[in-house]
């Protein structure tokens, strides 16, 4: 045999392998590790951005909420009356809850956008077509008491109901809207209507006088709200955890908030909260004309 | 027989070749790392800044009792205090919410934790009020990084 040709021995070659395969393997578990938890820093980072854009817009509606401007035309298809009465309505009877574990409530509120028109905005959770997952739906709905009597000219359901049930959050566990009074304390029930079981505890303490004459327990305290606070509780899409965790989500003041326990997955999960005060519901008691500078300068709000 | 003239690399400069590549390979890797990381508390510190957000709100929603306000300081654990009025009750819902207690728990095996947000010791959230010639102004003053980045967000209350 020719013991002169120019090349690497087995040995060498088998070496050379070994430290290749070895730093290949290295590189290509680390590009794993790292893919894997850009993966999930980005999975919070869309839960985080896409909870904030949905409680900026919630926080507006809820500022708005009860708005009636001065300028509104009495004759207008929607009713004046019927609009003192619908200001904010919070459905949070557990009859009337919704969402993944039964638990979240419902929000709908009322405002005037122009001398004619009162917008309703209604955020509630729906459920996607084929699946067990829950969004933040919103909804609005331009002069829906003047539809409903058939008072509006022109009626044009496109027109009108410009935003139907439209798409907020993806994956959301939990959503409560928690209303408070000038002092801080709890105000429940609020609702435009009926707010059915809870107000029919309150039996013949249903009936409250106000300012506008009787109105139902539910009624009455909307025009008491001063601030409110709101809890949306949003899952990953995607699975972000190595190991099973559960999860115990605990949203507002036991008994009108919820406690929910989630069986234990890989899943991230994230409370966001936003306090509102609610600029037009619970209004400042009108200063006199001597002493006002300006409608916001009250010294007290309506109890 | 090995022939000593073949021109070729050892086996040594072989594996310092590799030992170089490997190092700039690792910093390469930190660098991915901390910036994963840096995107983690980035999220983290966006939600101060609309925890600090819900602490004006409140203060625009009671202008009157501005003053009551005033020094209250948000560390990292939360004990709940005996609210009574408006002010109070604000004020025990701040140092709760800041320090997310009772939010969400979560257990993977050893009971249920909360969620804790970054909090080092000597991070600061605390209020100021200032009233001077008919005009009350509110600020929240926030140092994160153990006290190393301050800032602030304000508003004219009345």
């Amino acid at each position: 045999m020719k013991k002169n040709i120019k090349a690497f021995t087995l040995a060498e070659v088998l070496v050379a392998i070994v430290i290749g395969v070895i730093s290949v393997a290295a590189a290509f578990s680390a590009y794993n590790y790292y893919t894997k938890s850009y993966e999930s820093v980005s999975q919070k980072a869309n839960v985080n951005s896409a909870a904030r854009d949905a409680l900026i817009l919630i926080t507006k509606d809820l500022r708005n909420a009860g708005f009636i401007g001065t300028t509104f035309l009495t004759a207008s298809c929607e009713n004046i009356t019927n609009m003192r009465d619908a200001k904010i309505e919070l459905a949070s009877v557990s009859s009337k809850r919704s969402g993944p574990y039964g638990q979240a409530d419902n929000l709908m509120l009322w405002y005037t956008t122009s001398p004619q028109d009162r917008k309703q905005v209604s955020y509630t959770l729906q459920r996607k077509q084929n699946s067990s997952e829950y969004y933040l739906a919103r909804d609005v709905k331009i002069n829906p008491e003047g539809q409903r009597r058939g008072g509006c000219q022109g009626y044009n359901s496109a027109f009108n109901h410009p935003v139907n049930n439209e798409l907020l959050v993806s994956h959301v566990e939990d959503f409560q809207v928690i209303f408070k009074d000038k002092d801080g304390k709890i105000l429940a029930p609020a609702c435009s209507m009926s707010c059915g079981p809870e107000e029919t505890k309150l039996g013949n303490n249903n009936i409250v006088a106000t300012s506008y004459g009787n109105m139902t327990r539910g009624q009455a305290n909307q025009e008491n709200i001063h601030s409110a606070d709101i809890y949306l509780t949003v899952r990953s899409p995607k699975e972000v955890y190595n190991s099973n965790r559960s999860f115990r989500i605990v949203n507002g003041e036991a008994g009108y908030g919820s406690n929910i326990s989630v069986s234990a997955d890989k899943y991230y999960r994230e409370t966001f909260f936003a306090s509102v005060h609610t600029r037009n519901l619970s209004i400042p008691q009108v200063p006199t004309t001597n002493t006002a500078g300006s409608i916001g300068e009250g010294q007290g709000y309506n109890k | 027989m090995v022939n000593k003239n073949q021109k070729g690399i050892t086996v040594i400069e072989a594996l310092v070749c590799m030992v170089i590549i490997g190092i700039g390979f690792v910093a390469m890797m930190q660098l991915s790392a901390y910036s994963i990381g840096a995107m983690d508390r980035s999220i983290e510190k966006n939600k101060m800044n609309f925890l600090s957000e819900m602490v004006l709100e409140d203060m625009i929603g009671d202008p009157y009792n501005a003053s009551s306000y005033a020094n209250v300081s948000m560390g990292c654990t939360y004990s709940s205090s005996q609210a009574t009025s408006l002010p109070t009750r604000k004020i025990d819902k701040w140092k709760k919410v800041f320090s997310e207690d009772d939010f969400i728990k979560f257990n993977s095996g050893s009971g249920f934790k909360n969620k804790k947000p970054e909090c080092a010791s000597g991070d600061l959230k605390k209020t100021s009020v200032v009233s001077s010639s008919g005009r009350t102004q509110a600020k929240i003053n926030m140092s994160t990084g153990q006290g190393k980045r301050k800032k602030f967000l304000g508003v004219i209350l009345k």
